[in-house]
């Protein structure tokens, strides 16, 4: 088992070599999609075993229990997804003339490195390595933001600020990271004192002030990765500058890698200082991003934009979800997480279809998607009614079950202003891409638009494929959840330690 | 050792000697200034590191002085004076704040720092001034960072936060152990070549190194 | 007897100390002025120099402008007392003498404030151009120095417990602490901003570009000069022995055993000419600042003495 562990890093390392190397860019998308799915095959037999126990690989320093799998899983899911899908897109910049060779094998050869950084994180066990994992994906998504393909300026705006600003937070992450280390260091001495396992295990006996201390700058560090509230600026530039495929992995699951190392952090610091104090944090960060993100997504006018802010909304109530606490809010965020990881990246799928044939982000633009593009314009439909949080899709029920948590623990101004922005999101986000599904095509500046036809064939198909079974998932997830997806998340609350 | 005392008065020297750095980053004008206070700034946190490996004895404290040297003191210099040269762009002009005005409000971030931090949840002695050295490096070098216009000075504000942060987390810890000493080193490093070339980027795409031109992205 | 003995050799002391720093001041200004042209390359006027100015301008008539009050004539003499008195309080060689329970600190800056405060007035009072540029600028410089100054001088204070003068030189034998070298730092940029040097005030020339403390004493001439002049290098000396005493007073005598008198005589004029020997390199290392700048400057050195101040408090050293 050890050997299947280390085979989830190489592997992704392989491929972005080897994707780099091709020259063909028609051949390069294939070859990294066969290297995402052998990786798929590669993890399942760990992932399926975490959800059970602990997989260990170096001795301590890789571990993998249930929380780690379930975030895996949706790595690799993604990494699936979006892999398929850049396939389509890639070719059409490629025959748009967008990008050029160097570019394309450029992408591909980043992608792989960043599914590797964003794996280092899950399967790190040692605090200090999670940093460095996290660090290595702001490095690696800023090159994969920037890359712009050299005909976008602010490509290279969203991505110096991105790399800026989270670096700064990043840095206060290691100082929170420093603080824990020597709080550890004073109760157990240096062997393994920055071990997760080690840590909560005799997290009780740590001082609660340093703790405390060390929480905050945590918090803050990994909340600006994570979209946060008032550290969130750099996430609407950035997401909404990359391309589309890259959007999606970094709004689907590099926000929610961020949340894991909050996750991690709250399990460890709670022992020692009580609930009260992470929670409210966390809550009231939470109430922030999810007010900020209602207010800007009203006043909207890129659709990719709106889809980055949604982003920030959907961080925010998990932030809710972990900081309400007890095990059934707990429960709502991880769900949450999982769903928001299908339907934002379904959106961005889209909105790069959207704006590869109206050749503009801008809502006003475009028009009638649902009548020019009736497969593509259901699946947006459908994902923005899922964003926005309608019922009977995923979205909603993870937000319920969040409310629910709120509710039984009588949060009662919490739940007030909750449900307030929640309904301002749900109004704008179906006002914004209401606007573009509906009515005639050809009205506005879309008519004048440059108009590049897919070239049909496999990728197309391909692309479309993923997106119909993201769909359908949301659907699917709104009315039951499975009972392994169920399982999963009740042994991740477990694991967190929530009684 | 001998050196015992000493290097207590030795300690507090060079940690003065790197607030100096810091806080003397505001009266500079040109990027030049800025390149050369922080290498004397890593220089001095190398020597502070190896001052502590000579009193403590610890043989991984010399290798990290040894890698902080060669990073901070002259791969990451060399690589920003080669920036500075292919951007041909040589002084800050117009700062938000003026320079005796920073400088001023530097001043005062420490003081503040210092009163904050008097009673600690930390250890005292050797710890307990250089992490406050260390805040008050890290809050001005942030400081810099928000009132400076020009690309190249922020990521010189964010190199100087890194070498504050570095600095806190040694006085907490006395260093963790080397591999992990090692990632963090290559994560900067890395993190410093992206910086780079995204600057000289900026420049190519904005006619100007100016952050005030980035500005386009609103909303 | 002995008791008369002990008071008699207390009080010569007292008297002697006040002397070195009357008599010897001009053949400091004249060492800085020797060096500073050397180091430039010329040869530059005699060491003596200075006494033979002032004998000269002793001997010669004044000449008074008819538009002056009282104040101009009362002026030089009001300075040069100001600034005696300062001698008297300083120790120079030893730290037993008569008046050194007077000696503190500020006392000492504000004697030397009263002496600028009057030349200012004196610049004023005869209502030419040139001496109310002059006051003007000396009073800017002054309000960004006076505060540095004492901030330095506070924090050596701090360190000996009072801002008695004589205490702190028997504290510490010399400044070994950062807070100290800040302090000493600040306290250097002070000097040079008091005593009219370069990059501050260009000693040498009446240009009215470059004239402060030229530009106040313009008016004055014959005995009225000799003693503004006296007061200027009295003034210096007396700011020398003060960086001396605070900050590195190692050597100084403090009984008045007769040995250690002459060991702190030589060790004394060491440290002056040590203190000559850094004002002439920084006079030729630099080019005088424009007027407008010198705000930044003074700042920095003030943001320094602040500085030096927090890490005392911080430090305990």
């Amino acid at each position: 088992m050890r050997v299947y562990v280390l085979f989830i890093l190489i592997i992704p390392l392989i491929t972005a070599v080897v994707c780099y190397n091709i020259t063909k860019p028609r051949v390069v998308g294939y070859v990294s999609l066969g290297g995402t799915t052998a990786l798929a095959v590669a993890a399942s037999p760990a992932i399926a075993l975490s959800l059970s126990g602990t997989v260990s690989a170096l001795g301590d320093t890789f571990s993998m229990d249930a929380l780690s799998g379930y975030i895996m899983a949706l790595v690799i899911l993604l990494s699936l997804a979006s892999a398929a899908y850049s396939i389509s897109y890639l070719e059409h910049e490629y025959d748009a003339g967008l990008t050029n060779v160097r570019g394309v094998r450029t992408y591909y050869g980043l992608f792989h490195l960043f599914i590797f950084t964003m794996l280092l994180v899950t399967m790190a066990n040692n605090l200090a390595i999670m940093w460095i994992g996290i660090e290595a994906t702001t490095i690696v998504s800023a090159l994969l933001i920037g890359l712009g393909f050299h005909k976008r300026p602010l490509a290279v705006e969203a991505a110096w600020k991105y790399i800026i600003l989270c670096t700064v937070g990043i840095t206060f992450a290691l100082l929170g990271t420093f603080i824990a280390y020597y709080a550890s260091t004073a109760v157990i001495g240096t062997e393994g004192a920055l071990n997760w396992t080690t840590l909560r295990d005799m997290a009780h006996r740590m001082n609660p002030e340093t703790m405390k201390l060390a929480f905050i700058f945590v918090l803050v560090g990994y909340g600006t990765k994570a979209g946060l509230a008032p550290v969130h600026n750099w996430l609407p530039d950035a997401h909404s500058q990359a391309p589309s495929p890259i959007s999606a992995l970094l709004s689907g699951i590099l926000l929610n890698t961020a949340f894991y190392g909050i996750m991690r952090f709250v399990s460890i610091v709670e022992p020692s200082t009580g609930s009260d104090f992470t929670g409210h944090l966390l809550i009231l960060f939470g109430l922030i991003s999810i007010a900020i993100s209602a207010i800007f997504i009203l006043v909207q006018e890129n659709y990719k934009r709106l889809l980055a802010y949604s982003s920030i909304e959907h961080m925010g109530i998990i932030s809710l979800g972990i900081g309400i606490g007890g095990p059934v809010g707990i429960y709502g965020a991880l769900l949450h997480v999982l769903n928001h990881a299908l339907s934002k990246p379904l959106m961005f799928f889209a909105s790069g279809k959207i704006q590869s044939r109206f050749g503009t982000t801008n809502i006003a633009n475009v028009n009638g998607v649902l009548s020019s593009m009736p497969l593509l314009g259901t699946l947006t439909f459908i994902g923005a009614l899922s964003l926005s949080g309608t019922p009977p899709f995923n979205i909603f029920v993870s937000e319920f079950t969040v409310l629910k948590a709120g509710v039984d623990r009588g949060l009662w101004p919490v739940v007030v202003l909750f449900l307030i922005f929640v309904v301002i999101v749900f109004y704008g986000v179906l006002l914004g891409f209401g606007k573009m599904l509906f009515g005639r095509p050809g009205d506005g500046a879309a008519a004048q638009a440059e108009h590049h036809p897919g070239r049909g064939g496999a990728s197309e198909w391909l692309a479309n494929a993923v997106m119909i079974f993201m769909a359908v998932m949301v659907i699917a997830l709104g009315f039951k959840v499975p009972t392994v997806i169920d399982e999963t998340i009740r042994t991740c609350v477990q694991v967190l330690g929530a009684k | 050792m001998k050196s015992w005392i000493e290097a207590f008065s030795i300690i507090d020297f060079i940690s003065v000697g790197i607030l100096l750095t810091a806080v003397i980053l505001n009266a500079f004008k040109s990027i030049e200034s800025y390149v050369k206070s922080y290498t004397v700034n890593s220089w001095l946190l190398a020597g502070l590191i190896a001052v502590v490996a000579v009193l403590v004895g610890e043989t991984h404290l010399y290798i990290a002085a040894l890698l902080t040297l060669a990073t901070k003191g002259i791969i990451i210099p060399l690589f920003l004076r080669g920036i500075v040269r292919r951007m041909r762009v040589t002084h800050e002009i117009q700062p938000y704040l003026s320079n005796s005005l920073s400088l001023a409000i530097s001043g005062v971030l420490v003081a503040v720092v210092y009163a904050s931090l008097k009673e600690g949840i930390f250890i005292t002695g050797f710890s307990k001034n250089v992490l406050q050295i260390s805040i008050a490096v890290i809050l001005i070098s942030l400081f810099v960072m928000i009132t400076r216009k020009k690309a190249l000075t922020q990521a010189i504000g964010l190199l100087f936060m890194e070498n504050g942060l570095f600095l806190a987390g040694f006085s907490l810890t006395f260093g963790m152990p080397t591999m992990i000493e090692l990632g963090v080193l290559f994560d900067m490093l890395m993190g410093v070549i992206i910086l780079g070339i995204f600057a000289i980027q900026i420049k190519r795409a904005f006619a100007s190194a100016d952050l005030d031109k980035l500005t386009v992205l609103k909303g | 007897m002995s008791f008369w003995k002990a008071s008699i050799e207390r009080d010569t002391m007292g008297y002697l100390q006040f002397l070195i720093i009357i008599l010897f001041s001009p053949l400091v200004n004249g060492m800085i002025k020797k060096l500073k042209t050397n180091m430039q390359g010329r040869v530059g006027p005699g060491v003596l120099q200075p006494y033979y100015d002032l004998l000269r301008l002793l001997k010669k008539d004044m000449v008074v402008s008819t538009t002056t009050s009282w104040l101009f004539k009362a002026t030089p003499y009001i300075v040069f007392t100001a600034t005696a008195t300062a001698a008297v309080i300083v120790p120079v060689l030893s730290t037993e003498s008569p008046y050194s329970m007077m000696g503190d600190v500020i006392t000492l800056i504000y004697l030397l404030a009263l002496g600028r405060f009057f030349m200012a007035l004196g610049g004023l009072d005869a209502g030419t151009g040139f001496g109310g540029e002059g006051s003007s600028r000396e009073m800017t410089v002054a309000i960004l120095v006076e505060p540095m100054m004492m901030l330095a001088l506070f924090t050596a204070a701090i360190s000996a417990g009072s801002t008695n003068i004589v205490l702190i030189a028997t504290v510490h034998p010399a400044a070994f602490s950062p807070s100290h070298l800040l302090a000493l730092t600040a306290f250097i940029v002070a000097i040079v901003a008091e005593t009219g040097r370069v990059p501050v005030d260009n000693p040498d020339t009446h240009l009215e570009l470059t004239m402060i403390h030229e530009g106040m004493i313009l008016e004055y001439s014959g005995r009225y000069l000799a003693l503004m002049e006296w007061a200027h290098y009295m003034k210096q000396m007396i700011l020398f022995t003060l960086a001396i005493d605070i900050f590195f007073p190692l050597g100084i005598a403090q009984s008045g055993n007769p040995a250690t008198l002459a060991a702190a005589v030589a060790v004394y004029a060491a440290k002056v000419t040590g203190m000559t020997l850094l004002m002439a390199l920084v006079e030729s290392s630099r080019a005088k600042m424009r007027f407008f700048q010198l705000p930044s400057l003074l700042g920095g050195a003030f943001v320094l003495a602040f500085l030096s101040l927090v890490t005392h408090i911080m430090m305990g050293k």
